[in-house]
């Protein structure tokens, strides 16, 4: 059943082999964090949006679908997406399907030629890459990169982040760790 | 992510050098590692790795399964859930949903994954669990003894 809208909604979608994990579900440190960023308004609800969560594009793409249904059920008037990994790959395809969004915050999601987002349906990308993390590309890209996997080109509305601690930045999986987005004052792309 | 991580990491993945994937360059003893290491980066990559490697060589993959089993360390078979819960369940040899879910129902790990394994398992292996549950054994040690009951 569909849903009365919302002022305000922050929906984190996650990644490849995670939709079993518990860092983007409501109530994780995460989770928490992001909701005391966005006053409260972090998605709660047990019906959350999920995705089969396999390495395949077929996966991404019905990810995509079923995230399109997701929001029409549940509208908020100014939604923020944080997607992990394919998850972002997942969200930028939903672009496609007419899903907007105010903000899109990807976390080490690779980049790549088949999953360009339709940025008219975006008012602003961030996107958050390290140099640390290898699970980004190539793991990420084959066979499809876009440039080096890492990144977006910058736009007035596409954003790129370099995150940075520790020897040579955050790992894949560190891209969603509250210490991580505070040492980068990432909290500033939520609020 | 510390410097030996991030060595590690890069030569796991070599397979993956050049933007297409070389099941050639795996590297078996590296492999058994990551499946089993504590970070989670390192155990992410080899999920991938092995979803690459069982189009080509379900056997070898197996063997990967076998050793995290076999190792049994809560990052091995936590990484062995993740993989059996997202490959695709034809591909799931029933040895290994089995054994899998009984050690990680055991240690309490990966709940969701556990049970997800569970339901993915056979009518008759589902009993075969239950009972094995009831008797509050740790079995499978052998794959001979999941033929000989589950033949039963």
């Amino acid at each position: 059943m569909t849903q009365p809208p919302v002022d305000k909604m922050v929906v984190v979608v996650h990644g490849t082999f995670a939709s079993k994990a518990l860092w983007w579900r409501w109530p994780s440190p995460f989770t928490q964090y992001l909701d005391s960023l966005s006053g409260g308004t972090v998605y709660k609800g047990t019906d959350f949006f999920t995705w089969r969560a396999r390495d395949y594009d077929k996966d991404r793409r019905a990810g995509a679908k079923d995230l399109a249904a997701w929001v029409q059920m549940h509208p908020a008037r100014d939604l923020t997406i944080v997607a992990h990994s394919h998850g972002g790959n997942v969200v930028m395809i939903a672009t496609r399907h007419g899903v907007k969004m105010n903000r899109l915050i990807l976390l080490g999601t690779p980049i790549r030629t088949d999953y360009t987002p339709d940025l008219r349906n975006v008012d602003v990308l961030h996107n958050v890459y390290s140099f640390g993390d290898l699970t980004q590309t190539p793991t990420g890209t084959a066979p499809h990169c876009r440039g080096e996997g890492r990144t977006l080109g910058d736009s007035a509305k596409v954003i790129n982040h370099l995150a940075q601690n520790g020897f040579i930045g955050p790992g894949h999986t560190e891209l969603h760790d509250v210490n991580v987005w505070t040492a980068n004052h990432f909290d500033q792309l939520v609020s | 992510m510390n410097a030996d991580d991030y060595k590690f990491l890069q030569q796991l993945l070599r397979p993956f050098e050049g933007n297409a994937f070389d099941p050639s360059f795996i590297d078996n003893t590296q492999l058994n590692v990551a499946v089993g290491h504590p970070n989670e980066d390192i155990r992410t990559a080899s999920l991938y790795l092995m979803n690459n490697l069982v189009e080509v060589n379900e056997g070898a993959v197996e063997n990967i399964l076998g050793q995290a089993v076999h190792d049994g360390n809560a990052f091995s078979v936590r990484t062995a859930a993740q993989f059996l819960a997202h490959c695709n369940p034809q591909r799931a040899n029933r040895f290994f949903l089995l054994r899998v879910a009984i050690l990680g129902r055991r240690r309490e790990i990966m709940d969701e994954e556990t049970q997800q394994l569970i339901d993915l398992m056979e009518q008759e292996d589902r009993v075969l669990f239950d009972s094995l549950e009831k008797e509050g054994r740790t079995p499978l040690t052998e794959r001979d003894d999941l033929t000989e009951r589950g033949n039963a």
